[in-house]
């Protein structure tokens, strides 16, 4: 299956859009947004993932609908322009001494699911060696998303 | 109380802190030592402390007193064995503890809710709520304002952020370290930095550089 699948996969356009879910704060271990009189704020840890690998969703093949994205729907979605996320060029691993080691390349790497065929994957080549240069992708994502009044196209249930 | 004997008290209070490696009282100076051999000098002569940071170059922050007059009373240290700094406590005004409360108890309370709930494991929580009180009598001190931050807790680390017009402050606690990551600016590859906060006066600078 696993094989079908990856035949499934195709090239992820500089100019498609991606889609990432932001759970709604519904308990106190995790509050993924900050609401204020300025606006929405989206945390860092919106784009944390177990496996340093954040899911997104392709625009192109769910539809242009954000509310596929969503686990529940209270749930807010919001959208990156996949050139962008491969323009980040500031996750960097240095060596103990702080020098600079290699830039990880990062890329948008379509990963199809059965139950989700828009899924895909925030990729870096090589794997992270540790949770600093990561930290760093997260922090350059959210600037990204805060940085464009456009992107969130879904606010959280608190926020609209 | 000998010499020896006071800098046995402050170089434990310093240890225990998590910033400083050791307290050396000289004739002209008392030396707090990092891990990474950044020191904090307090001259006993002039009233500034002058600090070194390897990114950061900032401005004397503090009177002597204040600091050492804090580190002695979080451990609830006799004033006798540090006669020099006993004035400073009347200079420490009821509402300046006021409005250290203020600034930091939604923080403590964040935490408080998740030590309630098990996700936050109590050695690190204790930590937290030292550094926290350190930090909170230093941005007090220099009188600088607040905002409020986006607490979470994932993968065994708390994280704290805050946002200002275009800039960025998160920092990370675990069990090994307290990191930064700040960002400034939408080229992210030349406006982000990261690294470790070596003691408190290290946020301190970072606060300024924050809200400035």
């Amino acid at each position: 299956m696993a094989y079908i699948l990856n035949m499934l996969a195709t090239h992820v356009g500089d100019k498609e859009r991606v889609y990432r879910c932001v759970f709604h704060s519904c308990n106190d271990e995790v509050r993924l947004y900050k609401l204020s009189s300025e606006g929405i704020k989206i945390s860092a840890q919106a784009f944390r993932d177990s496996g340093k690998c954040p899911s997104v969703d392709r625009e192109n093949l769910c539809g242009a609908n954000p509310h596929r994205t969503q686990k529940s729907p209270e749930d807010g979605v919001v959208c990156i322009h996949c050139e962008r996320i491969r323009q980040i060029d500031n996750v960097v691993q240095n060596d103990r001494k702080g020098n600079l080691e290699f830039v990880y390349l990062i890329d948008v790497v379509h990963r199809p699911e059965l139950c989700n065929i828009a899924h895909s994957q925030i990729e870096s080549a090589p794997v992270y060696r540790n949770d600093k240069s990561f930290r760093r992708l997260m922090e350059s994502l959210a600037y990204i998303v805060n940085s464009d009044s456009d992107a969130w196209l879904i606010l959280p249930a608190d926020a609209r | 109380m000998a010499i020896a004997e006071t800098q046995a008290l402050i170089e434990t209070a310093a240890f225990n802190s998590g910033s400083f490696e050791r307290a050396d009282i000289q004739e002209t100076s008392i030396v707090l030592s990092e891990r990474r051999g950044h020191k904090v000098v307090f001259p006993q002569a002039q009233p500034i402390a002058t600090q070194t940071f390897s990114s950061l170059r900032s401005k004397p922050l503090l009177p002597r007193e204040s600091y050492l007059q804090h580190i002695l009373t979080s451990y609830s240290v006799s004033q006798a064995v540090a006669p020099n700094f006993s004035y400073s406590v009347s200079r420490m005004s009821a509402s300046r503890d006021d409005t250290m409360q203020a600034s930091w108890s939604n923080v403590i309370s964040g935490l408080e809710r998740l030590s309630t709930h098990g996700y936050l494991h109590s050695r690190l929580s204790l930590r937290l709520k030292f550094w926290i009180s350190e930090v909170n009598f230093l941005i007090s001190e220099v009188r600088l304002p607040w905002i409020e931050p986006l607490i979470n807790y994932v993968d065994q680390e708390v994280s704290l952020e805050w946002w200002n017009a275009n800039k960025k402050l998160t920092i990370y606690f675990s069990d090994a370290a307290i990191d930064y990551i700040r960002v400034w600016g939408p080229n992210i590859k030349n406006e982000m930095e990261d690294g470790e906060i070596m003691n408190p006066f290290f946020f301190v600078a970072l606060w300024q550089w924050l809200i400035s």
